[in-house]
């Protein structure tokens, strides 16, 4: 098993860091959502995550999640897990984008998002690349991520929901990054649970399609 | 943040330094940063809080702190001197 279900197999008391993945429309499988799953104290796992424009959230880890234990050592685990503990009330402000550049930092040494060219931001997953980012992990080769039709298809989606929410200069900005090569929540999973990192895409892919088939067995 | 180590540390038990870090860092005060790495006695210290050291600091390591590269080497020695897998452990910060 890559992950297991919450609600059948719980976060172990002794874990303090992982990765959590579900479903947040259960009419909408394709449409996946990834955060940071850390343990502090005796009230249970809190689920940090980027849930869209604006809105970076820490809360109880939902029941219907899948969650999978980070693949580093538990030094890493425990300073990550302070670490993500206290982003609730550094990071905010980050607007949500599709494009997503590695060679960026998009946080700066107090663990404050730094304010990018207008249509910039990130995704949930992206939102996890770049934390481990600034702490000095890359979890992923991006230089061999694809670009994939499917993703231009869901980016279209996501632009389409978005606009509803941002200012139309970004929602102009966001529309100019079509295209570009799409992280997926269980890749960016696949990273974190990985001992190997970085992943390239083939290594991440085969691990991301581990973690679907536990998320959705057939 | 130097205290005698005595078995793993938790998260909330880093949690403290890791804040006090953040904030020192947000009113720019990068000598007393730097200050605190070059204080830093590696044989004493936990290695979760070496690590948090070094990697809260990571972004800002070449740019205002002179000890920051010191630190690092330092605590590969002191990690391996206590046969933990230093490699592993401060990947990503060479």
């Amino acid at each position: 098993m890559a992950v297991y279900q919450q609600n059948t197999l719980p976060f172990a008391p002794d874990e303090v860091l992982g990765v959590a993945i579900g479903t947040p429309n259960p009419d909408d499988l394709q449409q996946r959502h990834v955060g940071f799953i850390y343990q502090i104290d005796d009230f249970g796992p809190r689920f940090c995550h980027f849930a869209w424009h604006y809105k970076l959230e820490d809360e109880p880890l939902p029941p219907d999640y899948g969650w999978g234990p980070s693949g580093l050592d538990l030094v890493n685990k425990t300073v990550i897990a302070a670490y993500v503990a206290l982003l609730k009330q550094n990071a905010r402000d980050v607007p949500y984008s599709i494009d997503y550049d590695d060679e960026v930092c998009y946080f700066d040494n107090n663990g404050r998002y730094i304010t990018q060219p207008i249509g910039r931001g990130l995704t949930c997953a992206t939102f996890i690349l770049s934390v481990f980012s600034q702490l000095g992990f890359n979890l992923v080769e991006a230089d061999t991520w694809p670009e994939r039709p499917d993703d231009a298809q869901w980016q279209q989606q996501i632009i389409s929901v978005l606009t509803r929410y941002v200012l139309p200069e970004h929602i102009e900005a966001v529309k100019q990054q079509v295209g570009a090569k799409r992280f997926r929540p269980e890749e960016v999973a696949a990273g974190v649970i990985s001992e190997n990192i970085p992943l390239n895409f083939s290594a991440a892919h085969t691990l991301a399609q581990e973690i679907l088939q536990d998320l959705y067995p057939s | 943040m130097a205290e005698p180590a005595s078995g793993p540390l938790k998260p909330a038990d880093i949690m403290p330094a890791i804040a006090g870090l953040t904030q020192l860092l947000e009113a720019n005060r990068f000598e007393e940063v730097d200050r605190l790495l070059k204080s830093v006695k590696v044989s004493h210290a936990a290695p979760e809080i070496m690590v948090a050291l070094l990697r809260i600091t990571y972004p800002v390591r070449g740019k205002r702190l002179r000890h920051w590269s010191k630190l690092l080497r330092d605590v590969r020695a002191e990690l391996s001197a206590r046969h933990l897998d230093s490699e592993r452990i401060l990947r990503g910060l060479a």
